[in-house]
């Protein structure tokens, strides 16, 4: 399984792409533990993203900070991805403005 | 609403959903889908009969997508961190994915690794393997020689997927292989798409 964030430069999210499900999964751990110190009040909700199961990333004001996608083979989850570049998620609904959040919530 | 309205309002999901798997970009998408229904109706306004206005639009939106890629390919270059694909959400009612005609080629993995083709490339994987073009029509559609056309996807090599896109991009067109050769192998169509379904 792989990890991949796509914040364009724009948002923190990883450097590279994350490869084994041990370091996959403690990295989203704890990335999901520090984004939820940080961003208090933030949810998921679990859509359909490009035709697999994933989920909307929502600030307390339903606006956007990311979308999570998995992409899935033989039954097992063979990448998530998180994108979290608000250029890309403007067509889905308002955005949150995550630096301000980030700024406020210091 | 007119005849006309109704029947660009048909185009649209087709032309979408090969602008979206071409691009990986919502916005680019539309862009191209708005010019693709624009030209048939400047077409139609001329007073060109178009037989298939079906065939008509997947040309026009191939090709621009093809050049918007081009221009596209150096923005993507100099891209910060990993690039993924806009996402779209796929279980609303106006869902696009619905008109697709495989759940599968609209996969993220699928999109990432699209992106290491070449625009032609690309364009060719999609119309044949996506959209069920043959290889005759994927000829006009494109405007490449029938034989170069069906040799022309490549078979990415396995370093491919974990080296990331922007390093394994080919910068030229469709006749640059990854063993230097002009020739791939026959089978690289299907060999592609089960990669994009079996691995990343």
């Amino acid at each position: 399984v792989k990890l991949t964030g796509d914040g364009g430069g724009k948002v923190p999210t990883l450097a590279r792409t994350l490869h084994g499900r041990n370091r996959v999964a403690r990295t989203l751990i704890n990335g999901i533990r520090q984004a939820t110190t940080r961003l208090p009040g933030m949810s998921l909700r679990p859509v359909a993203v490009n035709g697999g199961p994933g989920a909307l990333i929502l600030d307390p004001q339903q606006r956007l900070l990311g979308v999570f996608a998995l992409d899935i083979a033989d039954g097992q989850i063979t990448s998530i991805s998180s994108i979290v570049n608000p250029d890309k998620l403007t067509h889905l609904g308002p955005v949150a403005d995550v630096r301000s959040l980030l700024r406020s919530a210091r | 609403m007119t005849d006309r309205q109704r029947l660009l309002d048909e185009l649209r999901p087709g032309a979408f959903a090969i602008a979206y798997r071409m691009l990986g970009s919502v916005s680019e998408a539309e862009d191209v889908v708005q010019e693709a229904l624009l030209r048939v109706h400047q077409a139609l306004d001329a007073g060109e009969q178009i037989a298939s206005p079906r065939a008509f639009v997947a040309t026009v939106a191939t090709r621009l997508a093809i050049n918007e890629l081009r221009s596209a390919r150096a923005r993507r270059e100099r891209y910060v961190g990993e690039w993924l694909p806009e996402p779209i959400i796929t279980d609303g009612r106006d869902d696009p994915a619905r008109h697709a005609e495989t759940a599968d080629s609209l996969s993220v993995a699928m999109l990432v690794l699209l992106e290491s083709l070449s625009p032609e490339q690309r364009a060719v994987l999609l119309l044949h393997d996506v959209f069920d073009y043959g290889y005759p029509e994927i000829t006009t559609i494109i405007g490449k020689s029938e034989d170069n056309v069906a040799n022309s996807p490549p078979v990415p090599d396995g370093t491919s997927n974990s080296a990331g896109p922007a390093s394994t991009r080919r910068a030229s067109g469709a006749t640059n292989w990854h063993d230097g050769s002009s020739r791939p192998p026959r089978r690289a169509i299907s060999l592609v798409s089960r990669r994009c379904l079996l691995t990343t």
